[in-house]
């Protein structure tokens, strides 16, 4: 009796679970790295779709199963990158800048640029950084910029853009190591705030102390990309934390497992607004609190909307 | 300490040349992602003028080029109230709120921290620091005591002189100036980055023939200095930066006259100055809300003003051989922790000690250690999101072993953003100095001894209680500024002379020290920071300034009638009034303009019988930028030439502190190259 009950029990778990395994949808979930961003996201990620209740099997591997996979989410460029290789099932890139993604899939063959292939990106949009712009720094429109040559920001739609907004970029190229001091005194000396670029050549570890010292001595606020920034002396930055892209991740993977396809290609939608309030007091800007400027940031985005 | 050994400078350029073109690796998420280290920590953060619990004055780099000054001192004319005058061409004195003799004694003046006001008299040798005016960065001046954030001596004021990081020039520079007076300078800079180590070096070379003279007054002050100046910082982690300084210098300076009085020992001689100074600080970051700082350093000055007294005219008539020097060591050691205590509080304290050695034969009857023990806090509490209370206080224990409490309180209210109200409370102490207490100073001459300064023990401590309502306001979006304020400061026991009988000297009233006076001074200071567009800024200051002072006690061998007058012309010691403009001004195309015009109404410095008249002067500078970087202000590698006349109204009645020497008008070329 005994064991006929638990042969029983037997059976049916395994019916059930096959029957789970061909309704639910499968994700295989790749990091680029197990670092605590990777894994803030993994766990954010899990728990949106936990939350939602559906029908969802969640696999975190290096090695992709195709023929269970339906959906590969794919968490930063590396894993990104091995993924386009190895599946030809749908992906959702996450946690990728923009720029670094785009011209991945330009460099995509034929065959694989008919894959189905959309991305949640890790920076922001630049209407959101201007409009962050005038919330903390209304009163300064000159723009400095430093860019490497291997950056690929488009500095001369971002001078129309600013023009746009009746403000205007000083735009200074780095071409090597050694002239990066001149070029960021020249940078300082004709502008009013610096605005931080993704751009490893120029915001590297060791760049870091020699920029925020001279842009400290010149009075110019540096508006940063990451809470690191910010902690390290930069006035302020927006940026979106592993945990709102899991969350908005998990938004996309319900869509897709509702309809089976990928949402466009699009930047976070919440974001976190860091300030430094010790570094405005020393240079006597009036830094209104993260709620105040939010709020300034919404009435600007509406407003745009209605135009 | 050890002192370091310096980085390879040769190593370190073959670095640098060796990095390749930048081209950025196709940007990750790492470049969001990425975790830097804390760069503008506590201690790094200045409090912002509206906040400080002190007027101050700033100097930067703008004023510095457009002022046209040669020498440091010039530059403090600039600040509001604040005496400048020449005993000769190489001797300035610099003194707040006026001047009492050639010793500018109730001020601290700091050069990156380290303390040059040095001992046996309580002075600056300003004309022999181991300092290029090319490589200051600001100076700051405290209007008023703040021991509690700056030591003992902050009695009246702080100078706070900060010269360029060593990261901040990156081309090799070459600068040349050449003007009539026998003006002829050069300097040349160098400096570097990398990863973890940067570095500047500077050397230098600065002459000229000094003022010209009354006749037939004579002036014999012909001067020169060498100097070289290194700074490098190394950062060894994240967390941790060390800055190396060190400098020395090699000065001449001519003084005396061309008498033929037997004995008279104040012949025609050049005077030799060697200083040095190492520097060593580490900056260790905690998290951004808490750095712990220790320093160190070491300043040597070694003076020779040897000369022969005039031979005696009987046959075969011996001279005497006078040995002016003077040895002196200053060792200082002191360790700051800057805390963010919490969002409304921010803490600063410290403790300190200095350790200081004179070795002056002809000064002092003995070599003389003199030290001094320090602990300091300050504290800086957001009451409200209007309001800002600082209070602070040191306590010291000074070289003749009293122990004194010099407390500040100063409350700032924000009326807006824009208008601050400031009103403060201090007192603060000046430790008499080595000469007043032990000198000594006497010369072996043919006729016998001739003393000429006897030091008074028992010396009680100058005291200052100042009190003082202050005004900063922004005036406009471009960040013109407007600083009033309004004080009433009281000096108790000021230290000055007292002659006594000495029946062994061939002078037989050398002078000694007694705490003579008490002083009240009142006044107003003002200072407007106008920009003129773009790229101009108009900087004005006036001082308006009355002190009275009465007698303490009864001098040892001078009648009351004759202490009265010494304490009525005490009064004449300040300038009523005293102004100062300065406009720097660039245009597009590199062209610059400054000018500058001082003006200061009498004064009578107390130990000079011939007042100073009043001073008007001015002093103009053009200058064409080129190559490209032509249109920066601030940076420091740019190309130049330059025209600068000073006292270009060749005012003669402008005269200085010693009334034998003119100032006539002068005229120097300065071209300015970067590689």
């Amino acid at each position: 009796m005994h064991r006929l009950a638990t042969s029983l029990l037997f059976c049916a778990t395994l019916l059930l679970d096959t029957a789970a395994q061909a309704d639910a949808l499968n994700i295989q979930l790749i990091l680029s790295d197990s670092s605590p961003p990777y894994q803030k996201f993994e766990a954010s990620f899990n728990k949106a779709l936990a939350a939602s209740n559906a029908d969802v099997i969640i696999t975190e591997s290096q090695v992709i199963n195709d023929a269970e996979a339906d959906l590969v989410i794919t968490v930063g460029m590396r894993a990104t990158e091995s993924a386009l290789f190895k599946t030809s099932k749908p992906i959702l890139a996450v946690m990728v800048p923009k720029v670094a993604f785009e011209n991945l899939l330009s460099h995509l063959s034929s065959e694989k640029s008919a894959l189905s292939i959309s991305a949640i990106y890790l920076d922001q949009p630049w209407d959101r950084q201007f409009d962050l712009l005038h919330a903390t720094l209304p009163n300064r429109s000159k723009i400095g910029l430093l860019y490497s040559m291997g950056t690929h920001i488009d500095v001369e739609l971002l001078r129309q853009n600013i023009a746009s907004r009746h403000g205007s970029l000083v735009a200074q190229p780095v071409r090597s190591a050694d002239s990066l001091y001149s070029s960021l005194e020249n940078v300082l000396e004709n502008s009013d705030v610096l605005l931080a670029i993704p751009d490893s050549a120029i915001y590297s570890s060791n760049n870091i102390r020699n920029i925020l010292l001279t842009s400290y001595r010149y009075r110019i606020p540096l508006i940063g990309l990451s809470q690191s920034y910010v902690n390290a002396g930069a006035l302020c930055a927006i940026f979106s934390s592993p945990e709102q892209l899991g969350e908005q991740a998990g938004s996309a993977a319900l869509f897709f497992a509702r309809s089976g396809q990928l949402p466009g290609s699009q930047f976070p939608a919440d974001f976190i607004i860091a300030v430094n309030q010790q570094v405005a007091r020393s240079l006597e800007i009036e830094l209104p609190s993260p709620e105040v400027i939010r709020n300034l940031m919404n009435k600007a985005k509406k407003d745009r909307k209605n135009k | 300490m050890t002192i370091p050994r310096l980085p390879n400078i040769f190593l370190l350029i073959a670095a640098l040349a060796a990095q390749a073109v930048l081209g950025a690796d196709f940007s990750s998420e790492q470049d969001f992602l990425q975790d830097f280290p804390v760069v503008l920590s506590a201690s790094r953060l200045a409090q912002p003028i509206s906040e400080t619990p002190n007027a101050m004055t700033v100097i930067d780099r703008i004023m510095i080029d457009a002022s046209g000054a040669r020498n440091i001192t010039e530059l403090f004319r600039l600040v509001p109230g604040m005496y400048v005058g020449y005993d000769n061409g190489h001797t300035p004195v610099v003194s707040y709120r006026g001047s009492t003799d050639g010793y500018a004694r109730r001020m601290q003046v700091l050069i990156d921290g380290r303390t040059v006001y040095l001992p046996p008299y309580g002075h600056v040798s300003w004309s022999e620091l181991p300092l290029d005016i090319g490589d200051i960065e600001r100076i700051e001046v405290v209007r008023g005591p703040a021991a509690a954030s700056h030591g003992s001596n902050s009695v009246q004021g702080v100078i706070n002189i900060l010269t360029r990081p060593a990261s901040s020039i990156h081309k090799a520079q070459v600068s040349v100036n050449r003007g009539n007076g026998g003006i002829s300078d050069v300097s040349a800079r160098l400096g570097g980055t990398s990863e973890n180590l940067d570095y500047r070096m500077t050397v230098a070379s600065r002459s000229d023939h000094g003022f010209d003279n009354h006749w037939p007054d004579e002036v014999n002050d012909d001067s020169s200095t060498k100097l070289v100046n290194v700074r490098a910082a190394y950062r060894p982690t994240g967390a941790d930066s060390l800055d190396f300084q060190f400098g020395y210098s090699n000065s001449t300076g001519m003084d005396g006259n061309n008498t033929s009085a037997p004995d008279d020992w104040d012949t025609v001689r050049d005077a030799k100055t060697l200083s040095s100074f190492q520097q060593i600080s580490w900056l260790h970051t905690v998290h951004e809300n808490n750095d712990v700082q220790l320093s160190y350093y070491h300043i040597g000055q070694n003076f020779k003003d040897d000369r022969y007294a005039v031979a005696n005219p009987y046959p075969g008539g011996s001279q005497s051989w006078i040995a002016d020097d003077t040895f002196v060591h200053r060792h200082e050691i002191e360790l700051q922790q800057t805390l963010n205590a919490s969002s409304i509080n921010r803490i600063v304290w410290g403790t300190g000690m200095r350790y200081d050695l004179v070795n002056s034969p002809i000064n002092l009857a003995s070599p003389l250690t003199w030290k001094e023990y320090r602990v300091f806090g300050h504290d800086e509490w957001r009451m409200t999101t209007d309001s800002l209370l600082n209070t602070g206080a040191m306590i010291e224990r000074s070289p003749l072993g009293q122990t004194r409490v010099s407390p500040r309180i100063a409350y700032n209210y924000h009326l807006t953003a824009r208008h601050t109200f400031r009103a403060s409370v201090s007192v603060a102490y000046r430790n008499p100095e080595m000469m007043e207490v032990f000198g000594d100073r006497r010369y072996m001459l043919v006729a016998g001894k001739y003393q000429e300064f006897t030091g008074a023990e028992g010396l009680n401590p100058e005291r200052t209680v100042a009190r003082e309502v202050g005004y900063v306001g922004q005036l406009d979006n471009a960040g013109s500024t407007l600083d009033l304020r309004a004080y009433h400061d009281h000096i108790d026991n000021i230290i000055w002379v007292d002659p006594v009988f000495d029946a062994s000297s061939i002078n037989p009233f050398p002078l000694s020290f007694k705490n003579d006076f008490s002083a009240t001074y009142n006044g107003l200071e003002g200072t407007l920071n106008f920009k003129t567009g773009e790229h101009g800024n108009l900087t004005a200051n006036y001082a308006h300034q009355l002190v009275r002072a009465d007698p303490i006690g009864t001098l040892t061998l001078l009648p009351m009638s004759v202490f009265y007058q010494y304490a009525d012309k005490y009064s004449k010691t300040v300038p009523l009034n005293s102004a100062s403009l300065l406009l720097a001004q660039s245009f597009s195309g590199g062209m610059q303009l400054g000018i500058g015009y001082y003006y200061q109404d009498k004064v009578n410095v107390l130990d000079r019988t011939e007042g100073q008249p009043i001073m008007r002067r001015l002093d103009l500078k053009l200058a064409q930028r080129f190559g490209s970087s032509r249109n920066q202000n601030t940076g420091t590698t740019y190309n130049e030439v330059a025209l600068v006349i000073q006292n270009a109204l060749d005012d003669n009645t402008y005269t200085d502190y010693n009334p034998a020497a003119v100032a006539q008008r002068r005229v120097y070329f300065s071209a300015t190259l970067s590689f």
